[in-house]
C-alpha cells in the first residue's frame, strides 16, 4: 500500500514538475513579446 | 446575421466566466520620496490593466522639502479624482525602535530591516500608530482610504481589529478582511509579491503569479513596488499585467 501511494506521489510529482516548466516556457515567451497598443495608424 | 450573434453569445459566455475570477492589482510604498517615478509606474500599470489600480500610499512627509510634499499632496488628490483606490500603508513604513517590543516582533524587525512597523507593539501604541497613520493621511491626502496594509503585510494581534474599526479593509499575507454584521469575514486571497525574492527566482516566481492566476479560486493580489520595475523589468510586468488580465477581471478592495 505505501509502495503503492509512493510511486503514485512520485508520477504525479514528475508530471505536475513537466508541466510546470512547459507552463514556464509559455510564460517566459509571452512575458518577452513587444506589445503593440492598435492606433490609428494601424487600421 | 447569424454567425454575428454565434460570436457575441460566445464572447458574452467568455466574458461571464472571466468574471468570476477576479484579481486585485495594487502598487505598494507610494512615498514622498518615490512619488516621481512611482506616479510613472502606476499609470502604466493601470494603462496595462485597462483601468485605475489600487495604490497602498505612506503618508509620512519626513523631512522632505516643502516644495516636494506639495507636490506629492497634488499627486495625491490627481489620483483620488481619476478614481485610483487608496491603501494606507502604514505612518512611516519604518518601526520607531524607541517602541517596546515583543521578541516576535523584534525578530520580524530584524528580518525586515525595520520596515514591519506595526511588529509586536502593544494594543495603546497599536492604536496611537494606527491613529497617526490616518491624521498624516489627513494632512497630505484627499478622500478615505479603503482600507489598511500594515507594512511588510504584518501586524500583531490586536491591529486587524482596530483597523476594521477605522478602515473597510484591512489585509494580511494571507488574506483579505471586512466587517460585516460585526463579524470579520475574511476573503480567500493569496499575495503574489517579487519585492523580498532574490533576483535568481523571480522568473519561477513570475510563472507561479501567472499559473495562481489561471487556477480557479480567491481574489489573489498581484503586487508591485518600484524596485520591481529595475528587478523583472517594465516590460515584463506590463505583459504580466496583460496577461493576468484576460485571465481575471481586474477589482479593487471596494468591489470585493
Amino acid at each position: 500500500m505505501s509502495d503503492w501511494l509512493f510511486k503514485s506521489w512520485l508520477k504525479i510529482s514528475a508530471l505536475t514538475a513537466i508541466l510546470f516548466f512547459f507552463y514556464h516556457l509559455f510564460i517566459s515567451q509571452k512575458l518577452e513579446e513587444e506589445f503593440h497598443s492598435s492606433t490609428n495608424d494601424d487600421k | 446575421m447569424e454567425q454575428n450573434k454565434d460570436i457575441l453569445d460566445i464572447q458574452a459566455a467568455e466574458q461571464s466566466s472571466r468574471k468570476k475570477k477576479k484579481f486585485i492589482l495594487c502598487y505598494h510604498s507610494l512615498t514622498v520620496n518615490n512619488f516621481k517615478k512611482a506616479s510613472v509606474q502606476i499609470r502604466k500599470l493601470a494603462e496595462a490593466a485597462g483601468a485605475p489600480i489600487s495604490i497602498a500610499v505612506v503618508p509620512s512627509i519626513g523631512a522632505a522639502p516643502e516644495s516636494e510634499a506639495e507636490e506629492f499632496r497634488e499627486e495625491l488628490e490627481k489620483f483620488v479624482n481619476e478614481g485610483y483606490e487608496i491603501m494606507l500603508h502604514g505612518a512611516r513604513h519604518r518601526a520607531d525602535l524607541q517602541m517596546k517590543r515583543s521578541l516576535q516582533g523584534k525578530i520580524v524587525l530584524w528580518i525586515s530591516n525595520n520596515g514591519a512597523e506595526f511588529a509586536g507593539i502593544d494594543e495603546r501604541f497599536t492604536q496611537a500608530l494606527l491613529k497617526r497613520s490616518l491624521t498624516l493621511w489627513k494632512a497630505n491626502g484627499t478622500g478615505k482610504p479603503s482600507g489598511f496594509i500594515p507594512p511588510i503585510w504584518f501586524g500583531n494581534k490586536y491591529l486587524k481589529q482596530q483597523a476594521l474599526e477605522i478602515f473597510d479593509y484591512y489585509e494580511d499575507y494571507h488574506g483579505i478582511y471586512q466587517k460585516v454584521d460585526g463579524k470579520v469575514k475574511k476573503y480567500k486571497s493569496d499575495t503574489l509579491s517579487f519585492s523580498v525574492y532574490p533576483t535568481a527566482v523571480l522568473g519561477i516566481l513570475q510563472t507561479y503569479a501567472c499559473l495562481k492566476m489561471l487556477l480557479p479560486g480567491g481574489a489573489h493580489r498581484l503586487v508591485f513596488h518600484e524596485k520591481d520595475f529595475r528587478t523583472i523589468g517594465e516590460k515584463r510586468i506590463l505583459n504580466m499585467v496583460r496577461y493576468i488580465s484576460t485571465m481575471r477581471e481586474k477589482i479593487m478592495y471596494r468591489d470585493l
